[in-house]
C-alpha cells in the first residue's frame, strides 16, 4: 500500500509541472507564452520582434561562459529590433542579472515549462523564433554560436 | 617514391574524386554561410553570397518518385510567394543531360542541372531536399524531406519569415 502511495506521488507531482506541445522541428510555430521576470509578456506566436533565448542552470560553468558573448551580439543587434532573453532553467528563486550578460538582455526564472516545451535536456541551449516560427534550436557550442546567431538576426534584417 | 607515398598519393587522389577534397565546404547548418555560385540551365547567375532575395534550392534525382512527387508542392509554393521576394531553384543532382521541365513544376522555378558540384557543396546525399539561404549567404532551413506530412508547411512557414 505504501508503495502505491509513492507511486501516486510521483505521477501526481509530474502531472503538476506545466506541460505542453513540443518544439523542436524548424519551421515549427511554438505556441508558447510567459512573462520575463519584470513581468513584460512574451508570446513566442505572436511577438513581432525575433527572439533569442538562452537557456542556462544555476551553476553551470559553460552557461556562463555564453553570457560575456551575449552581451557582445547584444551590442551587434539593438534592442528596438529583436529580444534577447536568458532563461533560468531549475532555479530555486528569481534570477540574479549575471554582471558579464549587460543590462539589456532580459531575464526569465522558468520553473520548467519552457524548457519542457522545447525538450531540453542540457544547458546552455539557444533558440531563435522569429515571426512565430521556430528557426534555430540547438545546443550552446561556443563562439562559433554567435556568429551563426548574428548571421540569422542579419539575414532576417536585424 | 616509395610504397608508403605513392598509396598516400593514390588515396588523396581518391578523395579528391569523391568529393572528399578541401575544396569543399560543407557548412549548412542553421546560421552558417555558404558560397556557393555558378549559373542555372539558362544561364542566369546563381551566387548566394550576393543574391538580393533569398534563395530556395530543391536538390532532386532524376527518376525519382518521391522528387517528382515533390513537384506540385513546389509549385504551390511557388505561387504564394511573389517571384521578386524569393528565388526558387530546382537542382537535378549528378546528371550532366540538360533537363527538361517537369510539367508540374510551373513556369518560375529555376532549373540547376548539377554535375555533382551543388551536391558536394551542400552534402547531398539524399533527396528531396530543401535548403533555403538568406542575405548574406547564411543557411535559414536545410532538411531533407522525410515522412514529415508538415515538413512542406514547416519549409513555407521559414520562407513567411525570411520573405517579409
Amino acid at each position: 500500500m505504501r508503495r502505491l502511495w509513492v507511486v501516486l506521488g510521483v505521477a501526481l507531482g509530474l502531472g503538476a509541472s506545466p506541460s505542453c506541445q513540443l518544439y523542436t522541428a524548424i519551421g515549427e510555430r511554438p505556441l508558447v507564452s510567459g512573462r520575463t521576470d519584470d513581468g513584460v509578456a512574451l508570446d513566442l506566436a505572436h511577438e513581432p520582434k525575433p527572439i533569442v533565448l538562452f537557456f542556462t542552470s544555476p551553476h553551470c560553468h559553460p552557461c556562463q561562459a555564453m553570457y560575456p558573448s551575449i552581451a557582445q551580439l547584444r551590442t551587434r543587434h539593438v534592442a528596438a529590433r529583436s529580444r534577447f532573453v536568458l532563461v533560468e532553467i531549475g532555479g530555486d528563486a528569481p534570477m540574479e542579472r549575471p554582471a558579464t550578460i549587460g543590462p539589456d538582455v532580459e531575464l526569465l526564472s522558468d520553473s520548467g515549462a519552457w524548457a519542457d516545451c522545447f525538450e531540453l535536456r542540457y544547458a546552455p541551449h539557444v533558440t531563435v523564433v522569429a515571426g512565430g516560427v521556430l528557426l534555430l534550436d540547438e545546443p550552446w557550442t561556443g563562439a562559433g554560436m554567435a556568429q551563426r546567431i548574428d548571421r540569422v538576426l542579419a539575414a532576417l534584417g536585424d | 617514391m616509395t610504397r608508403r607515398a605513392r598509396c598516400a598519393g593514390a588515396l588523396l587522389t581518391a578523395l579528391a574524386l569523391m568529393g572528399c577534397g578541401p575544396a569543399v565546404s560543407i557548412t549548412n547548418t542553421v546560421g552558417e554561410q555558404v558560397a556557393a555560385r555558378g549559373q542555372t540551365d539558362d544561364g542566369a547567375p546563381l551566387d548566394l553570397v550576393s543574391a538580393s532575395r533569398p534563395v530556395v534550392l530543391f536538390f532532386t534525382m532524376r527518376g525519382s518518385g518521391r522528387c517528382m512527387g515533390m513537384y506540385p508542392r513546389v509549385a504551390a509554393l511557388r505561387a504564394a510567394y511573389p517571384v521578386a521576394r524569393a528565388r526558387f531553384v530546382l537542382v537535378d543532382v549528378f546528371d550532366t543531360r540538360p533537363m527538361e521541365r517537369p510539367a508540374a513544376l510551373g513556369p518560375d522555378v529555376d532549373l540547376l542541372t548539377d554535375p555533382g558540384t551543388w551536391a558536394r557543396h551542400f552534402d547531398v546525399r539524399q533527396v528531396p531536399r530543401v535548403i533555403i539561404v538568406g542575405s548574406g549567404g547564411t543557411v535559414l532551413f536545410d532538411e531533407a524531406l522525410y515522412s514529415d506530412p508538415a515538413y512542406f508547411d514547416r519549409v513555407a512557414a521559414v520562407l513567411s519569415v525570411v520573405t517579409r
